[in-house]
C-alpha cells in the first residue's frame, strides 16, 4: 500500500509540474465490462474449489488522467459455485466484490484502436452461503491488465480485455499449508464499452 | 407443560441458529479411520462446529447418551470421504461462536462422533487425529 501510495505522489507531483503542457484531465473516461473469470488458477484451495465464473461485472472509472496516464478505482462482482468442498467447506457458492485503485497508460496502435495496459490494487471481500451457515474472508491482489480499445463513435470504444490477478487470502494457518490454501491467482477476461473524451 | 413448551422452543431457536464463519482462521484437519484395525475407505468424515466446552486435549468417542452428551450444530462445516488407506484430510475456517468441533464418520447406517477438536490440542492450526476406530 505504501508503494502505491509513493508511485500516486510521483505521479502527481509530475503532472502538477506539467500543468503548463495542459494535458491534465480529470475524470474523462469510465468503462464498463462484463467477462468471465476464475481462469486458469493456481493450484490453490480457491481455485480448485471454485468453477470459472461468469458473468463478472467490471466498472471503472478515470479519475486523473496526465497526458495517456490515468489513476482511478475500479470495482467489479461476481459469484462463484463451488465445485469442491475438500479444504473450502460445506458451501455452495462464493460472492466475490472487489475493488481498488490502478494506473493505466493508454498507446494507439492505429488512428482508431489503442492498448491501454494498466496495474491494480484488488481488495476482495468473500461471502458464502449454504444452508445456515455463513463465511466470510478478505485478499489483497495485485492485478496486471491489458485492455485493447477499438473506437467506435466520438467518445465510445469497444473495449476486449485480459487480466492476471495474483491474490493472497488474509488467513492465518499452518505454515505447510499456507502456499495451498492462501495463493489464489486467476486470469479474467472481459468484453465491454469505454466512454473517453481525451484520447483519439 | 409449560416447562415442556419452554425446551421444545429452546430447541426450536438452537436448531434454527445460523452458524458464521470466518476464513481469517483455517485449521487444517488430518487422520485415518479404522476398522479392526484395518483401514475403513469410503467412509463420510464430517466436521460440525460443536457448543459443549471442554478442556479435554484428548480425541476419543463421543456416546451420546453417556454423561457428557455432545451438542453441536447440524450444519456440518466440511466433508470428505476416506481414501483406499482410510486417509482423510481437510480444513475448516473459524467459526465465529464456538472454537470446538466433533468429527462424525458414517459407513453405511451405523456412525461414530469423536472430539473435541479445540485450542487445546490444534497446534499451528494443524492436528492430526490418528487412527479413529469405527
Amino acid at each position: 500500500m505504501k508503494k502505491l501510495i509513493v508511485i500516486f505522489g510521483l505521479f502527481f507531483s509530475v503532472a502538477v509540474n506539467a500543468q503548463d503542457s495542459e494535458k491534465i484531465w480529470f475524470v474523462k473516461d469510465f468503462q464498463v465490462s462484463i467477462g468471465f473469470s476464475n481462469l486458469a488458477p493456481n493450484e490453490g484451495m480457491m481455485g480448485d474449489a471454485h468453477r470459472k465464473s461468469f458473468p463478472e461485472v467490471t466498472a471503472r472509472i478515470g479519475i486523473f488522467h496526465y497526458n495517456r496516464f490515468s489513476v482511478g478505482m475500479f470495482g467489479n462482482v461476481r459469484n462463484m459455485k463451488v465445485k469442491n468442498r475438500q479444504y473450502y467447506g460445506d458451501f455452495e457458492k462464493t460472492t466475490v466484490r472487489s475493488i481498488g485503485p490502478y494506473v493505466s497508460y493508454f498507446q494507439p496502435v492505429s488512428s482508431k484502436s489503442l492498448l491501454e495496459p494498466y496495474i491494480s490494487y484488488d481488495y476482495a471481500y468473500y461471502n458464502a452461503n449454504f444452508d445456515r451457515k455463513k463465511l466470510s474472508f478478505e485478499s489483497d491482489g495485485f492485478g496486471m491488465g491489458i485492455d485493447f480499445e477499438h473506437k467506435v463513435s466520438e467518445k465510445g470504444y469497444f473495449v476486449m480485455g485480459v487480466k492476471y490477478t495474483i491474490n493472497k487470502l488474509r488467513s492465518e494457518t499452518n505454515p505447510q499449508w499456507e502456499k495451498y490454501l492462501n495463493n489464489y491467482n486467476f486470469f479474467s477476461v472481459k468484453m465491454g464499452f469505454t466512454f473517453a473524451s481525451n484520447r483519439l | 407443560m409449560k416447562k415442556t413448551l419452554l425446551f421444545l422452543s429452546t430447541l426450536l431457536l438452537i436448531g434454527c441458529e445460523n452458524d458464521y464463519y470466518s476464513g481469517d482462521e483455517r485449521i487444517v484437519i488430518e487422520g485415518r479411520v479404522v476398522q479392526n484395525g484395518a483401514a475403513l475407505p469410503k467412509a463420510n468424515v464430517s466436521i460440525y462446529s460443536s457448543y459443549t466446552e471442554t478442556a479435554n486435549n484428548a480425541i476419543s468417542e463421543i456416546v451420546p447418551e453417556s454423561s457428557a452428551p455432545y451438542d453441536y450444530s447440524h450444519n456440518q462445516i466440511s466433508s470428505i470421504r476416506t481414501d483406499s488407506n482410510g486417509k482423510f484430510s481437510l480444513s475448516v475456517p473459524r467459526n465465529k461462536n464456538t472454537p470446538y468441533y466433533i468429527v462424525r464418520i458414517d459407513k453405511g447406517k451405523d456412525y461414530k462422533v469423536y472430539g473435541y477438536i479445540s485450542d487445546y490440542n490444534v497446534r499451528d492450526y494443524y492436528i492430526d487425529l490418528g487412527s479413529l476406530n469405527f
